[in-house]
Parts: C-alpha cells; structure tokens; sequence
C-alpha cells in the first residue's frame, strides 16, 4: 500500500511506536553523523549521505558478549547471556543501507548454523528507508544490483517530496505500521505518485551504471595472481576503518577473556581482513602477511567470492569507504582496474 | 603549470632517469580538486603527476617503512621532523632516501571545508585561489572562504614551516609566522585533573578502536607486533569502552613520546574527528619541559627515552 506523512507529522508518529521500538536514526554531533536513539524527528539528520558510521552496529554490535564462565573446582560454569533482544525501528536509512542487511543475513542466517542472538535482534527491527534524491559522486549502488531509491529489504520506503514524505509498505509489518498510525498518514494521489516517479528518475539518472557486478565478477577470474594488486593498494595503511564503517562486513573474532573477580567471558568483536593479525595462525604463519594480499582479499571477497557462492556482492556502493578513507583509496576504481588489468 | 608543481616533476623525473632511485614518493591530485593522494612513481613520464599544494597535507614518511627501493620523499617541515625521528630510530637508513623538501605556508583542513560547504570534499567541481581566498565551485553555486579560516589546526601551531632536512627543495625558503599554541591545548591545560578526565572520556567516546591513528602514524613501527593486537599476553580487552578507549591513547602517546613530533597524521586520520593531536602536542612540550629535547631535529642526537645518560635531571 502507499500513502503519505506530512514531516510535521512524524514526531506524532514517533509517539505512537516508541511505545513498541525504540528508535534508532542518523544523528549529526560535531560532524560524525551515527546512528542513536532519537525521540524526535528534529533530532535526525535527515538528508545525510554516507553517514559516518553505517547502521550496522544497531543489529551487529560491535562487540558483545557471548557467554561467561567460571572456574570452579575442576569444571566450568557457563553462564549464558540471556535478555531477549528489544524492538528498534532503524528510520532513515538509505537503500544501500537497507540492502546490507541481505549480506549480513546471508552470513549469520543460514543453513547449516544460525546466530540466534542475530537473528532474534534482526527479527525485531523495523526498517523505514528513504529514497536517495540525489547521489555523492562516491555512489555507486546500480552497479552492484541496488536502487538509489528503492529496495525490498526495508518494511516502508519514504520519498521526500517537499514538506511530505510519500510512502510504500514493502512487508506486512511496514503496511501494520502505517495502519496503526491512523489518521496520522493521509492518502496518497496520483499527484503524489508521479512526482514521485519523476524524482526517482532524476535520481537514476544522475548515478547512471559504472559497471555490473556480474560483468565484473566474471572478469576478475584471473585477477588473484595479477600484479595489479601491489600497486593498487601500495598507498593503503591497512588501518581498517573502511571494514568498521562498511555497513556489510561482518568478520569477527572470538576472544576468551579473564577477569580480576575470577570470571571469564568470551567475547564476539569486530575483526578487519586489514589488519595484520586477521590470517595469523597458531606458530606464526600468516598467509596474508603483506599489504597487497590483504587488500587483494578485500575486494576479491566482496566483488568476486561472495558473488561466486551466493549469486550478489559484498559490497553495495555506499562509498562510505570512499568517503572516509585517510588516504583516499576507492574501491570502486580499483575493482575496476582489477577487471581491466586481468582481462588481458 | 604551478612552478612548484614543475620543480617537483622535474627533480623527480631526473632522480629516476639517472637511476638515483627506483621510486619517488610524492603526491598527486585525488579524489577530489581540494585533496591530493599519495604517488607512488616509478616510470620518468608519470612524475607529470605531481602536484605541491595547499591540499598536500599527509604525510608520507610512514610509507618509507615498506619500501625496498632506493626512494625519493617529499616532505613539507613537520614531514622532515618525522622523518628525523625514523632516522634516529635506524627505521630509515640516510643514504637510501633523497629528501625533497617542501617549504610551507599551511594545509588546507579537509575537515573544515566539509563543515563551512555543507558537502563532503567529493562534491567540490573546482578549487581554486583568489588572492587571500579560496573559491570553490559546488553545484551551481561559488562559494569563497579566506585560507586562514581553512588552515589546519596544527599548520598555525607549527614552528617549522622549512625542512629541517633535505637534499633537493622545489621552492625557496618561507618565512616562519608568529606561532600560536595549538588551538584547545591552553583550555585542556586549564582544567583539574578531574575535569581533564571527563574530558577526554567525553571526547574518546566516539573513538571505535579502528587504529586509523595508530596506522597513519609515521613513528608507530611496531606495526604487526603492536601491544594492541598481542593475543600471548593480552593486554588489552576485545572490549570498546571507556577504560580500554583510554589504556589504548595513553599507552600510544607513551610509546611514541619522545619520537612524535607533533605531525597530527593521527588526527588526520581519525574518521570520528578526535582531537587526538592536543595528546601528542602536549606530550611534545613535556619532552622539552623534562628533557630539554625537541624531536624531530638532529638525526645524530640520542633519542631522550631511549638513552641513559648519567647526567639525567632525573636521576638521584
């Protein structure tokens, strides 16, 4: 169903979940915008692109503990973590945020193993995405299969048109939100839905397509052995912030830590295929002990492996890699320039 | 051309002809008219590349770590201390490198043109000087902000605008300014040691433990044996938090102290736009209050917290 909500009216809205979810929107403070708990609509920075760090963290902490233990005469007493996870509405990601939850679904909701704790967090969050009017020059989600202004991995998407925002129900529980809201959401007209279409195309139009992931992913089937990667990544300091704001990299370490008080935990971290130790095994031998190997995975993963074995990419060029990148590597231009250097 | 611009290509391109290095490590033009990247050149015709400009704010000291080659560097003045610290420390050896020095008037703040533009640096179709001014085209829109309102933080702290070491130079000397204390220090100074405390908890907590500043930072050698990622003792926690937000700073500004000479690549690199450069500013001053030291300026002198001298104030 579609409707629309005019943006005065959303903090009437809010009132109305926050008795269900709490909810989580991007935030503005000094510059960093963050996904945090909001109350009201005048809190969120609504039109911000790339935030600084992606709403990941919101359904994958970026630590937590998983279990704690205790030594006790000659055994271990475990002690499981409970608490049920809350109901969170995520309001005001972008389609390519949206779309990330398709790769972090994909790596903890699975056949063969579950993360329960993921699951249960992700089964309780609400996605409300908004539409991109237009692009930064950084993005590039047509070309790994996404829409500036559109994807079904969000409950309702919100176009912004002018003091109003059009809105589609894309699940059952986006269409119970609305519903819920009464009077709060107004119908929507045919004035509304082709001023609507007519934004979308202005907007697709201006990212266009740099590429096709699948084009690419069949390129890169020699680039593992190519030279390309020593100098494509030579100015790269392996610092690692590209994979914590990257809103679908999921790896994670498992640490056994103990405390003075005698109790153990163990803990579930952000880990990063930048850092040094991410390959580093038991005697000391790291397959991915330079630069370039390391880099060479990150973009192979995302642009190539992923879509070898699950059929889309790792990646869905959100540029906020591009964006916050000290040394200014692009991910985009170099996947590129792997395709183009192994064609040959 | 910009004749700075020319001096750079040419020097660069005649230390390759002849075989004097195999790479020159400068910088080029980046992702957007106001940033640059950092080059690495290898071939003669490339170094056309080069660029020497107010965008030319990183430094590239730490990349002579991982470079076999005989190398070629430019550094502006805070560079050069860097690289006078990695010499001291046998990190780097004189005779492999050719120092091109890069006399400088200040670095444009990327932080700052992202705030006064609204838009991230991407965004900006052209850059160019008007006098005092710089003239930025967004959009449809021009928009002018006088360069003393862009200029780094660090750039109107700094005390060494010229090398300190070089052997080529791609323009004459510039006269040193009046120098300011860097900017915050005199208001952190200021406070108790409980306040001081709040602070800097209020201030790390948007610090997520990536190691961008640990990365970037020239003096941080330890790289893959670093004490944060050691597993066998494990120092530090998985956990992000306050403690170990706080244990992590404090220890870095400890190892580096006496090596750092207040270059503020860390705070560069920080994504979460931490002031992290009043640390390591300050720990410069102490390095001067307790051992009458001042990195980063002699590559012969014994580095202080890494030599026993029998005449230490310190010792009884």
């Amino acid at each position: 169903m579609d409707a629309k909500i005019a943006k005065n009216k959303i903090d009437q809205w809010f009132e109305r979940i926050r008795n269900g979810y709490k909810i989580f929107a991007p935030v503005r403070r000094e510059g960093i915008v963050r996904y945090s708990q909001v109350e009201r609509f005048d809190e969120i920075d609504s039109e911000a692109l790339a935030t600084t760090m992606s709403a990941k963290d919101v359904v994958y902490p970026q630590w937590r503990a998983i279990f704690r233990f205790t030594e006790a005469d000659d055994t271990w007493q475990i002690e499981s973590i409970d608490g049920e996870p809350e109901y969170r509405l995520l309001f005001g990601v972008r389609p390519c945020d949206a779309q990330a939850l398709k790769v972090l679904d994909r790596n903890f909701i699975r056949e063969d193993f579950t993360d329960a704790r993921y699951e249960a967090s992700r089964a309780k969050t609400a996605i409300v995405a908004i539409a991109c009017s237009k692009p930064l020059t950084t993005c590039f989600c047509s070309a790994v299969g996404g829409s500036p202004v559109d994807t079904d991995m969000a409950d309702i998407v919100l176009t912004d048109v002018g003091d109003s925002y059009y809105a589609v129900s894309k699940t059952a529980d986006g269409e119970e939100l609305i519903k819920m809201a009464g009077d709060i959401f107004v119908d929507a007209e045919d004035a509304d839905r082709d001023e609507v279409a007519k934004r979308h195309q202005e907007c697709q139009a201006e990212i266009g397509q740099r590429f096709d992931y699948q084009d690419l992913a069949k390129k890169l089937e020699g680039a593992f052995d190519d030279p390309y990667w020593r100098h494509a990544s030579e100015k790269c300091l392996n610092c690692g912030y590209c994979t914590y704001t990257c809103p679908t990299c999921y790896c994670f370490n498992v640490t056994d830590e103990k405390h003075p008080d005698g109790t153990s935990e163990r803990l579930a971290s952000w880990d990063s295929c930048m850092f040094y130790g991410f390959t580093r095994m038991a005697g000391g031998h790291n397959p991915r002990n330079e630069r370039y190997r390391r880099y060479r995975q990150r973009v192979l993963h995302k642009f190539k492996y992923f879509v070898d074995l699950h059929g889309f990419a790792a990646c869905v060029g959100c540029g906020r890699c591009i964006q916050a990148c000290p040394v200014e590597m692009d991910i985009s231009k170099i996947v590129e320039g792997a395709a183009k250097s192994s064609e040959h | 051309m910009n004749d700075r611009n020319r001096q750079a290509s040419d020097i660069a391109k005649e230390l390759l002809e002849n075989g004097q290095v195999g790479v020159v490590v400068g910088y080029c033009r980046g992702l957007s008219p106001a940033s640059a990247s950092a080059a690495f050149l290898r071939q003669p015709e490339e170094t056309s590349t080069l660029i020497v400009d107010d965008t030319c704010s990183q430094n590239l000291t730490k990349y002579l770590l991982a470079l076999e080659e005989k190398a070629a560097i430019f550094v502006k003045g805070c560079d050069s201390r860097t690289l006078v610290s990695l010499i001291q420390d046998n990190e780097v050896i004189r005779d492999n490198i050719i120092i091109i020095g890069i006399p400088c008037e200040g670095m444009l703040d990327a932080d700052k043109i992202e705030a006064k533009l609204g838009v991230p640096l991407s965004e900006i179709k052209n850059m160019s000087r008007s006098g005092q001014d710089v003239v930025f085209e967004v959009g449809a829109k021009t928009i002018d902000i006088p360069f003393d309102e862009l200029k780094m933080d660090r750039c109107q702290a700094c005390r060494f605008p010229n090398p300190v070491i070089s052997d080529r130079s791609v323009s004459d000397n510039v006269t040193p300014h009046d120098v300011v204390r860097l900017a915050g220090l005199d208001k952190v100074d200021s406070m108790s040691l409980a306040d001081k405390r709040l602070f800097w908890q209020e201030t790390l907590d948007k610090c997520i433990m990536c190691y961008a500043c640990r990365n970037a930072c020239p003096v941080c050698v330890c790289q893959d044996v670093c004490i944060m990622q050691g597993r066998v003792p494990h120092w530090s926690s998985e956990r992000v938090d306050d403690r170990e937000k706080l244990f992590y700073q404090m220890t870095r500004a400890l190892h580096v102290a006496g090596r750092c000479t207040g270059c503020g690549e860390c705070e560069r690199a920080c994504p979460m736009d931490i002031p992290l450069n009043l640390i390591n500013q300050k720990m410069v001053e102490i390095m001067a209050e307790l051992f009458d030291y001042e990195p980063g300026l002699d590559p012969q002198a014994p580095l202080p917290l890494s030599t026993y001298r029998p005449d230490d104030p310190e010792a009884k």
